[in-house]
């Protein structure tokens, strides 16, 4: 039973305050038993006994006193445990009840406490459910903790802007793979595997999929065994191995009809028969950022994975053996694959394969999360600064339940489960609007987040939530416990009479500042990811992309060069016919679309010198018309002409880049250069192009003649026209020239620059939205103060009025008091930003953390709104009939 | 102290407390009174037996004014008290009539 709650027996006048009910269990059982002893013996000292004759006897009747006195301990506290719990659990469905009640009986301070919240625990939820499954969720293999993603690193290359990309994560060959299987004691079953895409030919036609090619080990090393079937052996992933492939379990359903006897059938992939031996399990994933692949295939069955030609093109995973450490792993690999590259001056990289694969996406996301936990923090001192206003505004109430008894520190508790009441409200509705942003996170996330398409509420994001409302609730719910503690019952009493409060106030005012503090800083960072992405998306790229379409071609492997130059001149010359079409073109490799291929350039000795060395540069292999097709400014000397054949003299153009570093600037017309062992005479200089990415450095690059090279798979350039009606014409041609080639994706240029920062602007638009949010909020915090300062000024607006004060100036008054607070959150807005300005210095381009702009439209737009949230009560206020205000109370 | 004498000073704080809250020396000078010191307990061993009884929730005490002017421990019978009290109260007749007909057997 609680302190407070009597009894009609127990509430007569009688009844003591509740501080005399619970002293210490050994001052109660003393005093009862002295209690005792004394009436005893007065007792008999009316009985005519002398006192200390008294006292004596009065001890011997009851006995021995420590013995009863220490059972009646034992006892007591035995006693206050269990009435202790007791007492506190039905306190605690009390309170609960009673803070059901409070809520019902506010409802527009509930609405607006639980709609803030949910935003902040609703965007947090949702935020961290990516973060959860991205970087945190272990992965779906037997000891996920134990599997090692293994790379190169070249520590060596990082300033050469062409190769620094290796630096860090430089794939394996057969050369290391050999020996890392055969000398490393730290890993064990070392897989590699490498995405490759595989054309599949069924009745219907050719058709492009994605497959992937793994060794042997690759299945052992996840534990994983296949559905149906077998895996690949050892042996089969070698030179010359036979054509046998596995089926993912997706693809045998959809394609196969979940048919058994698909195993042990032959298919066609890549234009040639290969026996199916096996199914792999449901939902297996290697690569999380990419579609999974229909179909598995050995690797290293090419000539192109024989150890002498050193290609490293493979990604590697293999188990840690039991007791050794990533640590020890990393250097027992670079040790082995110095030894047999030779190379001194790489080593390699050994980490958990879930860090390896969140490493990318890690730094954004945990940007994004702290971004959405300043929001979350945002609508925290939100919810506290109207529940400050609120606690005023309950004075009486407080005061009501102190008379009956309630102590200090049960009115906090009180007051701190409405909060986390309030708090769960918030987080019920928070969830579902988690779940609404969640899937538009997912729908606009931009490629390349392994693991988004598995994102999910499920039990570990719901845990968060429940922590973030808990916590959520004694955060916001504590400013004002606190005050209701610390200044004791008698103060909310003053506090409600409207007297003083004077403490609330200075609280109330230190919230709002720094409430809006965070949101400077929440905005400040929205603001300089917006002007980075606005300074990235105007980057010149080096051609005019608008207008520009490109179509990419397989062809069968094998083509012969000659084959192809023909396919490629005819597939130009008939495309340039279709009408609307300007130009059109093709290259091995067009901006933004394909990634890098480089190999070293030697030039010829200037005149009495000897030959620098030879350094990596881009090569792109492109037809006539290339440069006029895609708008790339000629600098100097020629273009390539359709005279620049297989058989004429080897020619090269020059990217200024290049230009710039290798021949210190000074014209290259007529100088000479090696590339892949042909000698060819430079004859023009073009200008630079972003061909991977727009925040990219300008990147020395080569341009050869495609007839004068047996170029891969064209990619076609057209200027001109549309999609609608290029697209059925490259069909048409491909059905003419070549039947078993494929088309394998028509894109605009301008929609794929624009997706190269797509992660960009994905980030920029989350933190705008939170940044957005959080001005909202504090606006929202502000008006609520606004409001109930301008009610408890009332008096002292109808005194101003009534001595001839104007409305003008009343309103003057109030919107000053708030402006002050809001100038100190702005100076304390200041080093907030400037720290949030640092963590996102990393993924600005183009502009300083400490951009002034930035900063002074944050600010601007802060006072706007703030002003805004405080102006309109105090225009009320003061438009106040002062008689009616006067005559009030 | 016996079973038997325990679970009949239990009765008997039971049935004291029927009457009305009071302190332990109330409810120790009205089991001297009314039994006539025939059942000659040490006024300490009330105390565990009252303690015990506060555990079983069968009586329950709060602080109040006393005589004295100072607070004292004052019992009260709870309902699950009174229900004790009527059951302790029907078996210990049970008992006696038992033990009645056994040492008197009807002539």
């Amino acid at each position: 039973m609680s302190p407070y709650e009597h009894d009609d027996d127990a509430g007569d006048d009688r009844t003591l305050p509740p501080e005399v009910i619970q002293p210490p269990v050994d001052k109660r059982v003393d005093s009862e038993l002295a209690f005792h002893i004394e009436m005893r013996t007065r007792e008999l000292i009316a009985q005519g006994i002398r006192p200390d004759e008294a006292r004596r006897q009065a001890a011997e009747r009851f006995g021995n006193l420590d013995q009863v006195a220490a059972e009646l301990r034992r006892l007591e506290r035995q006693t206050d445990r269990t009435v202790r719990r007791t007492r506190y659990v039905a306190e605690l469905m009390h309170d609960w009840r009673f803070a059901l009640r409070m809520i019902a009986r506010r409802r527009t301070f509930a609405a607006v406490a639980i709609g803030t919240l949910a935003l902040g625990i609703g965007a947090a939820t949702a935020i961290y459910s990516v973060v959860d499954t991205v970087l945190l969720r272990p992965l779906p293999f037997d000891a996920p903790d134990r599997i090692a993603a293994v790379w190169i690193t070249q520590p060596s290359i990082a300033s050469d802007p062409v190769l620094s990309w290796l630096a860090n994560a430089t794939p394996m060959g057969s050369q290391e793979y050999n020996a890392l299987r055969q000398n490393a004691k730290t890993l064990r079953d070392v897989a590699m595997w490498t995405p490759r895409s595989i054309t599949l030919t069924t009745d219907n036609g050719p058709e492009r999929l994605e497959g992937i090619r793994v060794t042997s080990s690759l299945l052992p090393a996840l534990r994983v065994r296949p559905a149906l079937g077998r895996g690949f052996t050892p042996g089969e992933d070698a030179l010359g191995g036979p054509h046998v492939a596995m089926v993912s379990w997706e693809a045998w359903t959809t394609r196969y009809g979940a048919d058994s006897s698909l195993v042990g059938r032959s298919v066609t992939l890549d234009g040639a028969p290969w026996t199916i031996i096996g199914v792999l399990p449901p939902g297996l994933r290697i690569d999380r950022t990419t579609a999974a692949p229909a179909f598995w295939v050995p690797a290293l069955q090419d000539t192109y994975d024989i150890p002498e030609r050193r290609n490293r093109s493979y990604r590697t995973v293999a188990r840690l053996a039991p007791g050794t450490t990533f640590a020890a792993a990393t250097q027992e690999a670079a040790a082995i694959v110095r030894s047999v590259s030779g190379d001194t001056t790489v080593s390699t990289r050994v980490e958990q394969w879930q860090h390896d694969q969140g490493r990318d996406a890690r730094g954004p996301l945990l940007l994004l999360l702290a971004a959405v936990g300043l929001l979350l923090l945002i609508a925290c001192v939100n919810v506290a600064i109207l529940q400050l206003g609120e606690a005023a505004g309950r004075a009486r109430e407080m005061t009501t339940r102190a008379a009956l008894g309630a102590g200090s520190g049960r009115l906090v508790r009180q007051l701190l489960v409405e909060s986390v009441a309030i708090a769960f409200a918030g987080a019920i509705l928070g969830t579902g609007l988690a779940w609404a942003m969640m899937r538009g996170l997912i729908s606009a996330a931009p490629a390349r987040l392994p693991g988004m398409d598995a994102v999910a509420l499920d039990g570990r994001v719901l845990a968060f939530t429940v922590a973030c409302a808990t916590l959520t609730g004694l955060l916001f719910g504590i400013a004002p416990a606190v005050v209701a503690s610390r200044t004791g019952t008698a103060s909310l009493v003053r506090l409600g009479a409207g007297q003083s409060g004077r403490g609330t106030r200075q609280l109330q005012r230190a919230l709002i500042a720094s409430q809006l503090a965070l949101s400077m800083a929440l905005l400040v960072e929205a603001a300089l990811l917006g002007r980075s992405l606005r300074a990235l998306s105007t980057v010149d790229p080096g051609f005019r992309a608008t207008g520009l379409v490109a179509l990419s071609v397989a062809l069968p492997s094998t083509y012969e060069d000659a084959q192809l130059s023909t396919f490629t001149l005819e597939g130009v010359r008939r495309l340039a016919e279709v009408p609307g079409v300007q130009r059109a073109s093709a290259s091995q490799q067009v901006p933004f679309l394909g990634g890098a291929s480089s190999s070293p350039l030697q030039l010829d000795a200037p005149a009495g010198g000897s030959p620098p060395a030879a350094r990596h540069t881009q090569q792109r292999y492109v037809l006539p018309g290339y440069f006029e097709t895609l708008g790339i400014r000629l600098l100097a000397g020629r273009s390539f002409s359709a005279a620049d054949r297989a058989g004429s003299e080897p020619v090269a153009i020059m990217s200024q880049a290049e230009v710039q570093r290798d021949f210190g600037g000074e014209s290259p017309l007529g100088r000479r250069v090696k590339h892949q062992n042909i000698w060819r005479r430079v004859v023009g200089v073009v200008a630079d192009v972003k061909y991977r990415g727009l925040a990219r450095e300008d990147e020395a690059t080569v341009y050869i003649p495609f007839e004068q090279y047996g170029a891969g798979w064209p990619t076609f350039v057209v200027r001109g026209g549309d999609v609608a009606t290029i697209e059925p014409a490259l069909k048409a041609i491909i059905r003419d020239l070549e039947p078993r080639a494929t088309l394998l994706q028509t894109v605009a240029l301008p929609t794929v620059i624009e997706k190269s920062y797509a992660p960009e602007r994905y980030r920029t638009v989350i933190v705008t939205v939170f940044g957005v949010m959080a001005a909202l909020l504090s606006a929202v915090g502000l008006y609520g103060v606004s409001v109930r300062s301008a009610a408890r000024r009332t008096r002292e607006i109808g005194i101003r009025l009534a001595l001839g004060g104007t409305t003008s100036r009343v309103v003057r008054l109030l919107v000053g008091d708030a402006m002050s607070g809001v100038a100190v959150g702005l100076a304390l807005g200041m080093p907030a930003a400037l720290i949030t300005g640092r963590i996102v210095r990393p993924y600005l381009f183009a502009v300083a953390p400490t951009d002034p702009l930035s900063f002074g439209v944050v600010a601007v737009l802060l006072v706007v709104v703030t002003a805004a949230a405080s102006f309109l009560p105090a225009r009320l206020a003061g438009r106040a009939n002062p008689a009616v205000v006067l005559r009030g109370e | 102290m016996s079973d038997r004498l325990r679970g009949t000073l239990e009765l008997l704080v039971l049935r004291t407390l029927a009457w009305g809250p009071r302190h332990g020396y109330a409810i120790a000078r009205w089991l001297q009174d009314t039994t006539s010191a025939a059942l000659h307990v040490e006024d300490g061993s009330l105390y565990p037996a009252l303690y015990r009884m506060e555990q079983r929730g069968w009586i329950e005490s709060d602080w109040r004014r006393s005589e004295l002017d100072r607070p004292a421990k004052f019992y009260r019978l709870t309902a699950a008290g009174r229900r004790q009290l009527k059951k302790e109260t029907s078996e210990w007749r049970a008992f006696v009539d038992a033990v009645a007909i056994v040492l008197e057997p009807s002539q």
